[in-house]
């Protein structure tokens, strides 16, 4: 099973940035399949939901360094998975967002490697196989650095779920609701990079109460 | 129509982050993904690899606009331009598909159709509902405009900026984030209305929420990055306390 869940956190590591940028790495659809692999996708589903919206808002432009959420997800529900219940949720969450930060940073190493990579063939003979074959070369780094992060994460993780069962006091419905708080800024954000209160209060509230309507119909 | 080379250049366009660095940034992928088109200009083996030089400079944009610039600067080199005035239309327009690319589909069609996802799994969704209909809805988008960019940029070579320019995207841009603020409205009424007031002390969650949300729209993108860290220390703490 390990060697399935590395295989998919490269294959996220891949789609983050390297290859297709098809979104398959977003918490919700990465945390859904790791799921689907340890034959858990309603937990996957959950996990990935919660952990979409501290990623929901924040654009990775230019060089800038953003957490990596596709791996991390991955390592999310494998330690989510052993644990029954509101500590499961708790340490897989924190994990998955712990792991981001651990994989924001392997991206940027990965970005010097890529740069020793290019310069190699600067430096020599530039022909279309050679050029072809670095960069292929640096996408498949970029597809072990996904995978080792989430053997790495999923082993480290795994040592600690012992205390996180045994220590965990918080309800169910008090986990998801800090969880929920934590996340709450993360909505106030996004509303601010769709234009902020002052231009989409209308549109903003019409769907508040919509919300809320639906929560309670 | 897409066709031959250009098929192939259009399918290396999905790998130009393939080896983004610091240095030339985009330059090795937008390289990378010229050689389709650089193949049937019947160069000499170093004419080519000149070419795949001056290309191997820096170079950064949207990765799903680069399209533009490879199709414009396939025409140009087709026709023989000096180099000199290729490294000018690429610097000229590198910063107008990078902050279009970010505008239009990082802050306004990802989140969206993330949203759109998000509300169908809270809504009790079967788990593979949500996301096929989230990466369906934006991989839509996605390949479209991927498609789209090569397509104009071979069609209007220099002229592309021009054309851009007319097309008027941020419009577009403020459309999809109009209907991204109405599903996140939804979104947040939900979950306030079921996570946070449903809960015991529901009032104290809400209050809380509703302030955490005022943060975030007070401080923006620099607010977040610190809660999803602060929430690891809660958790950790909290941990370490039921452990004693």
């Amino acid at each position: 099973m390990m060697l399935a869940l590395s295989a998919l956190g490269g294959v996220l590591g891949l789609d983050a940035t390297s290859f297709g940028q098809f979104m398959i790495s977003r918490p919700l659809v990465a945390a859904t399949l790791a799921g689907g692999l340890l034959g858990e996708p309603v937990l996957g589903l959950q996990i990935g939901m919660f952990l979409e919206f501290f990623h929901l808002d924040g654009m990775p432009s230019g060089g800038s360094r953003v957490p990596e959420a596709g791996p991390a997800a991955v390592v999310a529900v494998a330690l989510a998975a052993t644990v029954s219940g509101p500590a499961g949720l708790a340490f897989g969450v924190m994990a998955g967002l712990l792991v981001s930060e651990v994989g924001g940073l392997t991206v940027g190493v990965q970005r010097h490697v890529n740069m020793a990579l290019i310069s190699r063939v600067e430096a020599g003979r530039v022909s279309p196989v050679r050029l072809t074959g670095v960069h292929l070369l640096a996408m498949f780094l970029d597809f072990t650095r996904g995978g080792i992060i989430t053997a790495v994460g999923v082993s480290v993780g795994t040592r600690g779920i012992g205390i996180a069962y045994d220590g965990w006091t918080l309800s169910s419905e008090s986990t998801v609701a800090m969880i929920v708080v934590a996340a709450s800024i993360h909505l106030g954000a996004l509303l601010k990079e769709f234009g902020g209160w002052r231009s989409q209060s209308a549109v903003f509230l019409i769907g508040l109460v919509a919300g809320i309507a639906g929560v309670y119909l | 129509m897409i066709l031959g080379g250009q098929l192939s250049a259009f399918l290396r366009s999905f790998a130009v982050q393939g080896s983004w660095n610091y240095r030339s940034l985009l330059g090795s992928g937008f390289a990378f993904s010229l050689i389709p088109f650089l193949r049937r200009h019947d160069l000499s083996s170093d004419e080519l690899e000149a070419t795949l030089r001056r290309h191997l400079e820096p170079f950064n944009s949207h990765p799903y606009l680069v399209g533009v610039a490879l199709g414009a600067v396939a025409r140009m080199e087709e026709r023989r331009e000096a180099p000199e005035v290729i490294r000018k239309f690429k610097e000229a327009i590198r910063g107008s598909l990078g902050s279009l690319g970010d505008s239009l589909v990082w802050g306004a069609w990802r989140p969206t159709t993330l949203l759109l996802g998000l509300l169908i799994a809270w809504a009790g969704a079967p788990p593979w509902i949500s996301v096929t209909v989230f990466l369906i809805a934006y991989n839509a988008g996605h390949v479209a405009l991927r498609y789209w960019s090569l397509h104009l940029g071979l069609a209007e070579g220099r002229e592309v900026g021009r054309s851009l320019g007319e097309m008027n995207l941020s419009h577009v841009a403020g459309r999809i984030r109009s209907g991204g603020t109405l599903l996140l409205g939804i979104l947040s009424g939900a979950l306030f209305g079921s996570y946070l007031m449903g809960a015991s002390a529901g009032w104290l969650w809400g209050t809380v929420g509703i302030a955490g949300f005022g943060l975030g729209h007070r401080f923006g993108a620099r607010a977040p990055r610190l809660s999803g860290l602060t929430l690891v220390g809660v958790i950790t703490l909290l941990m370490a306390l039921g452990n004693l």
